[in-house]
């Protein structure tokens, strides 16, 4: 219908434009060494229009097609084609190339079965067991290779690899999750976490902080001044803290101050408790709590709960609790691993609970046990909101007050393990409570078909169903425990296929996709995990099949916290953001003396990670105010925390966390104007005009631009050598220019090159830049775009980005973008039709980006397969 | 209809996998005839160097100790530095870890919108389908950065997801099984792989190489379960825990040292123990960040600010990459070390293993790929000839032209050599016929004795 249709006039098309470019180059430039008579190489362009779906014929094309590319054809002394006939002969090659593709994978639109990804794959196992680890720091997808694809998003069925290696690993991961999650041995009455597990001891250790602290001032001030050892004020020193538990060791408790600091009467308050100052280091041994337990857990949730409050005395971010494990302190191996952090900003004590189950936390097990005692670190990990300023703008005088950060006032904790997590109670979620007088294997055969029909996104078949019973009956059978047994059914459903692929079941014809499978889609694509309770009610009734419930629950999900996920996968991905947190050099300025070292790392990391977290925020904000597409990059507000406040130099309204406020004049281009984007572009390079080209070309206007093939032929190297002896006396827009002079390199770097300066006013770290006295430079950020429509300054490029609407350039580009995210398959010449009535559809609607998802989900190709 | 279906588990079992004891002295020893096992080491290192200070003017023995070739002063006699040797049609440029060991034009990711398949099998896949059969792993391929990040292809030309976790793979070698999950995973295995099998009718033809992707990885698991289990009861060397930091963080600058060392001491057990006789080790990506590339100084773009001059007009430059270079070569020179610290029939470790340093660019300004910096070591009773110079393709000592690096010599002279023929001597020395790989024609017999 739509379809053939629609090819049919797509074959017609590539047809003409075979005739009309293609045909006249091959024989203008081709033919004559390539024809019938004597064909160089045995290789022929002489023939009609070549369908590529022959793997052979691809190969001899796509080989031509890389020799052009290359100015390797044709050979010296012919005459040589313009960059514009060598770009359309290598299109159309490309194109042709694309579609034998589609046909090989059956059809247009259609995608090959999707596996999950590495961080969707995370997130399912967590909602699938009922865990929920808020505050914890490490990365659970970290344990899984890398699924990241460079030219792709990394849930491109088309282009996913399924190994061995990740299978394994996969399987490591569910069965540590599964055994937090289940981690009682099970007597068979009552729940399933009634009784402690035969080999995680629970312990707790309880400090009142407040009650020793007082204890110290008072024997310090007993203790006359003679006695006193020359120590100047009151310390913790090391207190034995018992255990809770009738019988068990104690723990000892220790502070480590940074020497430089105030006397440590300061820290101690005797009314309030401990006040600790920011740890100098990203994390390490200074200005900490160690509470040194007698023993390494096995297992277990380690637990902390602390009664805490912020003491803000300075104009600098709020303290942080932080949770961290290590050696013993001085030996080797006494590396410390943060586990878990919270920010602290209420001013009067309350509780906060870090927790984390041992099996996933990261640490040098192999050494803590053969030290046969875990110190826990309590801290706080306040990073510095401002970098020290630069040599000429320091007043040694103020030095205290640019280094110094809020504290963390410490009243009392308790450090447990406990064999299962507090909270959230799903105690449920994996295994049933048993009935009365019901035998395990009932019970086991209940829980299953509950756990499996959610695992799988849809009722479990009976065939499904009796293979997992199975499974667990023949491992009991083996001798194994009732608990063990069952685990190893469910470790088993978290790696079948069922779970780790979206599975469609389909014939040769397209078929609307299930209630159950639709489901499945708008989850992953709306918050990165699996379907909940609600969505799965929809599905079960049948509901979600009609536009207007399927556009209820998209909404629903899009206004929940977890689409958070969503904005940042695809503002991740789309605009390789990870690379920020790797590149060389600081993005401050030198330290200026030893002391300011550790805070520089702490506020090189952490504005890295808030320059890498901008674009979702952004997104996220976008999206929930139905704001315009081309708002994206043309914005008169940002969305940012207090450090990227301080950065772009705005001032925040009073409050916390992340937050919507005017823009400065210079960073009104949206994502255009964000330091995150133009760090990801120019990958610190000094001169990083073609990098910073490529990027905008490739991301924002949807050009793909092939690598540049290797130089062998060293073309630039001559054309320098030949025109300029000198090259310092050319400037950066000169020197590219060389590249539109021969007709390969051209090719691409005519389209990339007028891009490059678009950022001149920015540095490699979206800073404008500026010169030794700290004076603004003069920057011309002036270009044309790729179909050579001239712009004189950024405003005027972002103008044309965003001329026309919701077929705007950038809006075009980016839509093809987020569909390609949104089907999880890269796009085939048949969804630039859908692509255009998706976006008349949002048009419609309003013109938002929420909009235009509306009508992606809405799609026929989104609810087809 | 069969009246006794096999199990699938049965019928692995009745298929004979084979498991070849760990190779010690003690058994080389009772039996005198028998041979060591033969073995290949792959690495890659990416990015150029600095060109000006690896190759050296002479040839033959009698070389000199370049600058950057000087960690090797202890071990120099079992090595050989290459020059000349190139890819033929291949010239340098990005990816060169997709190229570096399958010799394949149309390699990696250079074609986005391929319809063919994007690479060919690498060497070490090729060598691996024979030898591998030998061993309770037919490969490791490892990295920092994994997944993949990996020069390593199978016949289908697919990469093969490199390991980067030092911990596992150390649990995985050692038969560590902390947990005691090894002896249930074979249940899981089947049970998933029948569910597979199931799905297989009901998602139509073209989902079904996706499926088959899942369950070669179900059987590969399996295989290796199978093995890991017999492995822990075999006797094992012994494990040298000061040589191992298996928490080493490959992004921090100071645990650097520590994760590549590490990452060589476990491929040195890997080789040790038999688990494996072919090995590859991927070990970073070229540009933009990533691990191992705090050494001070953007290691990939000083490549491109060197702009190919001499030393001293970017002496900044060069001075990144030649500290890298150094880096690096201790790196290699320690694990060459180890591996002939290890006696083993007569000789030692390395005299069995032929251990290929390669990098895919030279001159690191326009990623040339001619005079590629390789060193080729160890694998003596393989056949290969160590401690020399060996130049191939008429290639002369560097000098510089016009303050800059000459260009690029188009005449390879009488006996034109490149990187897949040097890949291909290796897989024969291995006793695995490879004619014809990549763009091989002929093989080097100049290396051998």
């Amino acid at each position: 219908m739509l379809l053939t249709a629609g090819s049919a006039t797509a074959q017609a098309k590539v047809e003409s434009t075979y005739a009309d470019t293609l045909a006249p180059f091959l024989k203008r430039h081709c033919v004559e060494c390539h024809g019938a008579e004597k064909p160089k190489g045995g290789v022929r362009f002489d023939g009609p229009m070549p369908d590529l779906i022959d793997v052979k014929l691809a190969e001899q094309w796509l080989a031509a097609k890389r020799m052009m590319a290359q100015g390797e054809m044709p050979p010296q002394g012919k005459p040589r084609p313009s960059a514009d006939e060598l770009l359309a002969a290598m299109n159309w090659i490309e194109d042709a190339a694309a579609r034998a593709a589609v046909v090989t994978r059956g059809g247009v639109g259609r995608r090959a079965l999707r596996r999950l990804t590495n961080r969707e794959y995370v997130a399912t196992l967590l909602d699938l067991l009922g865990l929920s680890f808020p505050h914890a720091t490490g990365d659970l997808a970290a344990r899984l290779p890398s699924d990241a694809m460079a030219n792709t998003f990394s849930n491109d069925s088309n282009s996913q690899v399924t190994q061995g290696l990740l299978l394994r690993r996969s399987l490591d991961l569910a069965e540590d999750l599964l055994a937090v999650a289940l981690p009682a041995e099970d007597t068979g009455n009552g729940n399933a976490h009634a009784q402690a597990p035969a080999h995680v001891k629970p312990f707790r250790y309880d400090v009142d902080v407040r009650a020793i602290v007082a204890e110290k001032h008072r024997t310090f001030l007993a203790t006359p001044e003679a006695n006193r050892k020359g120590q100047r004020g009151p310390g913790i020193g090391n207190v034995v803290v018992p255990a809770h538990e009738n019988g068990s060791p104690p723990a000892k408790l220790g502070v480590q101050h940074l020497h430089s600091q105030p006397l440590a009467v300061e820290h101690l308050d005797p009314a309030k408790g401990l006040l600790l100052e920011p740890n100098p280091h990203t994390i390490g041994r200074r200005n900490v709590l160690m509470l040194t337990l007698p023993f390494v857990p096995e297992g277990g949730v380690l637990r902390l709960r602390a009664r805490a409050a912020a003491v803000m005395e300075h104009d600098n971010s709020p303290p942080v609790l932080r949770l961290g494990i290590g050696g013993s302190y001085g030996e080797p191996g006494d590396l410390v691993y943060p586990l878990a952090a919270v920010t602290v900003t209420a001013a009067d004590v309350q509780e906060y609970v870090l927790e984390v189950p041992v099996l996933l936390a990261d640490g040098d097990w192999k050494t803590f046990r053969r030290q046969k005692q875990l110190l826990v670190q309590i801290d706080n990990a306040a990073a510095p909101l401002g970098p020290t300023p630069t040599p000429e703008n320091y007043d040694s005088k103020r030095r205290d007050s640019y280094l110094k950060r809020n504290r963390l006032l410490l009243e009392s904790f308790s450090v447990e393990i406990d064999a299962v997590s507090a909270w959230p109670p799903q105690s449920e979620a994996v295994l049933l409570a048993p009935r009365d007088s019901e035998n395990e294997e009932a019970r086991v055969k209940r829980s299953l078909w509950a756990f499996l029909s959610r695992a799988f996104r849809r009722p479990v078949e009976d065939r499904e169903l009796d293979a997992f019973v199975k499974l667990y009956r023949d491992q009991r059978a083996a001798g194994r425990g009732f608990l063990d047994a069952y685990k190893t059914a469910v470790a088993a459903a978290l790696v079948s296929p069922q779970v780790l692929y979206l599975t469609e079941p389909r014939a040769t014809e397209r078929k609307p996709l299930t209630a159950w499978e639709l489901a499945s889609r708008l989850s992953y694509l709306a918050w990165n995990t699996t379907p909940d309770a609600a969505l799965l009610a929809r599905a079960a009734d049948g509901s979600l099949l009609q536009d207007a419930e399927l556009t209820k629950q998209l909404h629903r999900l899009l206004a929940d916290d977890r689409a958070f996920a969503f904005a940042r996968e695809l503002t991740r991905q789309w605009l390789d953001l990870d690379v920020i947190d790797h590149l060389a050099p600081p993005v401050t300025r030198p330290a200026r003396s030893i002391d300011d070292t550790g805070e520089l790392a702490w506020y090189d990391k952490a504005i890295r990670r808030d320059l890498a977290a901008e674009p979702a925020y952004f997104l996220l904000d976008l999206i929930r105010n139905d704001r315009s597409v081309n708002s994206l990059v043309a914005s008169d507000h940002v969305v940012v925390n207090d450090r990227l406040a301080r950065f772009y130099g705005v001032t925040l309204p009073r409050g916390t966390g992340w937050r919507l406020v005017a823009a400065p004049e210079n960073r009104k281009g949206g994502l255009l104007t964000q330091a995150g984007c133009v760090t990801a572009a120019t990958h610190a390079q000094e001169r990083g005009e073609i990098k910073r080209g490529v990027y905008l070309v490739e991301r924002f206007l949807g050009i793909d631009i092939p690598s540049p093939p290797g130089n062998v032929d060293i073309k630039p190297l001559d054309v320098q050598l030949a025109e300029d002896k000198n090259l310092r006396a050319l400037t950066p827009r000169q020197h590219l220019d060389k590249h539109r002079t021969v007709a390969t390199c051209a090719v691409c770097h005519q389209r990339i090159d007028p891009l490059g300066f678009v950022w001149n006013e920015f540095d490699m770290y979206g800073q404008p830049k500026r010169d030794k006295q700290g004076k603004l430079i003069a920057f011309d950020s002036s270009g044309s775009l790729p179909d050579k429509t001239a712009f004189a300054d950024f405003d005027e490029f972002r103008n044309l980005m965003t001329q026309g609407e919701i077929e705007s350039r950038f809006a075009v580009a980016f839509s093809g973008r987020l569909y390609a995210y949104v089907l999880g398959r890269g796009l085939d010449h048949g969804d630039e039709a859908h692509l255009t009535s998706i976006r008349a559809a949002a048009a419609k609607n309003g013109g938002g980006v929420r909009a235009l998802l509306l009508a992606m989900v809405l799609s026929e190709t989104f609810r087809n397969k | 209809m069969n009246p006794f279906p096999l199990s699938r588990r049965n019928f692995l079992r009745a298929s004979g996998v084979c498991l070849a004891l760990p190779w010690l002295e003690s058994i080389a020893g009772a039996a005198p005839a028998a041979k060591a096992p033969k073995r290949a080491v792959f690495v890659f290192v990416p990015n150029g160097v600095n060109m000006w200070q690896f190759h050296p003017a002479k040839t033959g023995r009698d070389y000199e100790l370049t600058p950057t070739l000087k960690p090797f002063a202890t071990v120099r006699d079992r090595l050989t530095v290459l020059s000349g040797l190139q890819h033929f049609k291949v010239k340098g440029g990005h990816e060169e870890w997709a190229h570096l060991l399958t010799g394949n034009v149309n390699s990696g990711v250079a074609n986005k919108h391929t319809a063919v398949r994007p690479n060919t099998v690498s060497i070490d896949q090729h060598i691996a389908e024979t030898v591998g059969q030998q061993t309770r792993w037919p490969s490791l391929v490892v990295g920092a950065d994994g997944g993949r990040m990996t020069s390593s292809f199978d016949r289908k030309g697919e990469p093969v997801l490199a390991d980067f976790d030092l911990k596992n793979i150390f649990d995985e070698l050692v038969g560590a099984d902390p947990h005691g999950r090894l002896k249930h995973r074979a249940s899981v295995l089947d049970l998933v792989s029948d569910q597979a099998a199931d799905l297989r009718g009901k998602l139509g033809k073209n989902d079904e190489r996706k499926l088959d992707e899942y369950l070669e990885s179900v059987r590969a698991v399996e295989k290796r379960v199978k093995a890991d289990l017999a492995f822990k009861e075999t006797p094992k060397a012994t494990v040298d825990e000061k040589r191992l930091a298996l928490n080493a963080d490959p992004y921090k600058g100071n645990q650097q040292d520590g994760y590549v060392d590490t990452m060589f001491e476990l491929i040195f057990l890997a080789l040790q123990t038999d688990s494996t006789r072919v090995v590859t080790f991927t070990s970073t990506r070229s540009e933009g960040g990533g691990p191992l590339k705090a050494l001070g100084g953007d290691w990939h773009g000083q490549g491109h600010n060197t702009n190919d001059k001499v030393e001293t007009a970017e002496s900044r430059a060069f001075d990144v990459l030649t500290a890298y270079d150094v880096w690096w070569h201790e790196r290699l020179a320690r694990f060459l070390e180890r591996l002939s610290a290890v006696k083993e029939g007569g000789t030692d470790l390395l005299n069995s293993t032929a251990v290929f340093f390669g990098r895919g660019m030279s001159w690191p300004a326009f990623h040339r790929g001619d005079n590629l910096p390789l060193i080729l070591a160890g694998g003596e009773g393989l056949g290969f000839t160590q401690g020399r110079h060996v130049a191939f393709n008429d290639q002369t000592p560097i000098v510089a032209v016009d303050g800059k690096a000459p260009p690029v010599n188009k005449d390879l002279g009488k006996n034109p050599a490149c990187v897949s023929d040097l890949l291909r001597t290796i897989a024969e020395r291995m006793d695995v016929p490879a004619k014809g790989f990549g763009e091989s024609r002929r093989t080097l017999d100049e290396l051998l004795s």
